[in-house]
């Protein structure tokens, strides 16, 4: 039997790292070109879920438990809060920015959501937030430019969906 | 009518008080009428005989307890400021009907004196103008409140200006987008196309100079009408859409990590992959590991060397190899070989006889070339420790050709 091309990358990419694929990884055309077979791959073997979008795929593993995702989506929200009081294109500006994390830390301390990130043990102070953003990195979330700078990759759209399912629940919930 | 002053000194007060009327235009734009407080608190600073004037040249009017500027006075003011309330599409809608019945008209009769002929033609020109700047004007009024609702200068909550976002879309851009949309039968735009190609071929027609020109007119304006309003659903399709769904979905995001964030530690979170590394050891491993690399300890344990005087070591006398041999070929040609090695090994210790005889036998064979041999069946008893062979008799010759060592 013949593997598809690309089979070791994927593989180690999406089960070994359980980092994101991103469009533009040669991985990432592969695994769009065999999505079937890889969909089945995943689940005949560890049970998870593959999760393929245009620009980015992740295997979902469902734990009950899973402090890096609810640090992540902690982060982006206090992230998106503080964008947004700026007037600019909070999504455009999600997508394309570049943004600095000595910058970033200085607005997370004058955050009035930082209490939130005190409470989160990855957020909790300038040192964890440092170890975050590599562990960020690892998962191919953000893109380090350099010791200072980052950026995200499409890969956080996938918590943005969240936060418009969430919205939705929310409002069907006070309707 | 004016009764108390010519057009051109309206004109004059009209902009020494511009600030005025721009103020009460506002807050008619947002109120629909101008409360006596409003007009009040406008005209505070203002001498009695401004007020009067406002009145005296029927710029606005009394309703009631309350004032109402007049309709074109309105008009031009929203005109020079460039602020209107974008009209409703019920009321754009309208013009399908005016437009359609005042071109019915010009067809019910044939026979029409040339006078109504042209006034139709002119006014269903006047009607059609008036739908394209109602148009215009809509547009860019939605276009910037929605530029507005971006900036956000109102400090709207993300629900509301998600709400805010969904009525524009819902009460004003999409029916517009409906009104002048040339794919769609029913549409205005749809409905100007079909006038426009009935105008064109009915100006070839013999008619009376005046009547004329007025469909010369009509002609020109429905050839523009096509282009003017391809404009306004670019500037819909490029801008208003665009700008309107990102506010939505920028509300959506920021509305739900609000969301989030008052219960960050309760929510589910959505699911993330999860790092799998190999595991090469697993609970077993480490007792397989073990009885594994016991083996080979036990291998190489060597025999302890004791260095230090214990009980002297047996001193094993060495064979030696090239003395035997000289006395082997100095003792040849030899009718019994073991008879020989009988006589050789007279001083060799008992324990030792054994090894004696092996190595002896061995310098025959090992270099079996220069000796030839003949075995005789009867056999003679060599006793070594322990027990005895039975040997055969051996006749040893050495070969001529073999080089003498």
């Amino acid at each position: 039997m013949q593997y598809p091309p690309e089979h070791f990358a994927i593989v180690n990419a999406l089960f070994r790292e359980g980092r994101f694929l991103l469009e533009g990884e040669a991985a990432f055309l592969a695994l769009r070109e065999q999505r079937e077979f890889y969909q089945r791959f995943f689940h005949e073997s560890f049970r998870l879920q593959l999760v393929l979008t245009a620009d980015y795929a992740l295997l979902t593993s469902n734990r009950d438990k899973d402090p890096l995702a609810r640090s992540i989506c902690i982060f982006l929200a206090v992230f998106c809060y503080e964008l947004d009081q700026e007037d600019s294109n909070l999504l455009e500006k999600l997508s394309f920015g570049i943004f600095s994390i000595s910058q970033w830390e200085e607005r997370f301390e004058q955050s009035s959501f930082n209490n939130v990130l005190e409470a989160t043990d990855k957020l909790r102070n300038a040192d964890q937030r440092a170890k975050f953003y590599l562990e960020l990195a690892r998962r191919s979330l953000i893109d380090r430019l350099d010791d200072d700078h980052f950026r995200f990759t499409p890969a956080h759209r996938y918590f943005l969906e969240f936060a418009r399912d969430l919205n939705v629940r929310e409002m069907m919930n006070k309707a | 009518m004016i009764l108390r002053a010519e057009p051109r000194q309206v004109m004059r007060f009209v902009e020494d008080n511009f600030e005025i009327l721009r103020d009460l235009y506002q807050v008619q734009l947002k109120e629909h009428l101008i409360p006596a407080e409003a007009f009040q608190a406008i005209t505070r600073h203002r001498g009695d005989i401004v007020t009067r004037r406002l009145f005296a040249y029927k710029i606005l009017r009394e309703m009631g307890d309350d004032y109402r500027m007049t309709e074109q006075v309105g008009n031009y003011l929203g005109f020079l400021t460039q602020e209107f309330k974008p009209m409703l599409p019920e009321q754009l809608r309208r013009y399908h009907g005016s437009i359609q019945d005042l071109y019915g008209l010009l067809n019910v009769h044939q026979q029409m004196d040339e006078v109504t002929h042209a006034l139709r033609l002119e006014r269903l020109y006047d009607e059609i103008q008036s739908f394209l700047d109602n148009v215009t004007n809509n547009t860019h009024t939605l276009l910037k409140r929605t530029q507005q609702l971006k900036i956000n200068r109102r400090q709207l909550s993300y629900a509301e200006r998600l709400r805010e976002a969904k009525q524009l879309i819902g009460h004003y851009i999409d029916p517009l987008t409906n009104i002048i949309d040339l794919n769609h039968e029913n549409s205005i735009a749809s409905l100007l196309q079909r006038i426009g190609r009935d105008v064109n071929l009915d100006r070839l027609g013999t008619h009376a100079p005046a009547v004329q020109d007025r469909y010369e007119q009509l002609d020109q304006l429905l050839r523009l009408v096509n282009g003017h309003l391809l404009r306004e659903t670019d500037v819909i399709r490029r801008e208003l859409t665009p700008l309107i769904d990102r506010i939505q979905r920028e509300s959506e995001v920021l509305g739900g990590f609000l969301a989030f964030l008052e219960r960050p530690f309760l929510l589910p979170t959505p699911e993330l992959g999860q790092r799998h590394k190999l595991q090469i050891f697993g609970d077993q491993t480490q007792a397989d590991l073990r009885m594994y690399v016991e083996q080979f300890i036990k291998a190489t344990r060597r025999p302890r060397i004791r260095l230090g005087e214990g009980p002297a070591a047996a001193v094993v006398p060495v064979f030696q190899r090239a003395a035997y041999r000289k006395k082997l070929d100095a003792a040849l040609p030899l009718s019994d070989f073991f008879g020989w090695c009988e006589e050789t090994m007279a001083g060799v210790d008992t324990a030792d006889r054994e090894r004696y005889l092996l190595s002896l036998i061995s310098l025959l064979f090992s270099d079996s070339e220069r000796y030839a041999l003949t075995f005789f069946p009867d056999y003679h008893s060599f006793p070594v420790e322990g027990f005895t062979y039975r040997l055969p008799r051996v006749e040893v010759v050495g070969r001529k050709s073999s080089p003498n060592r």
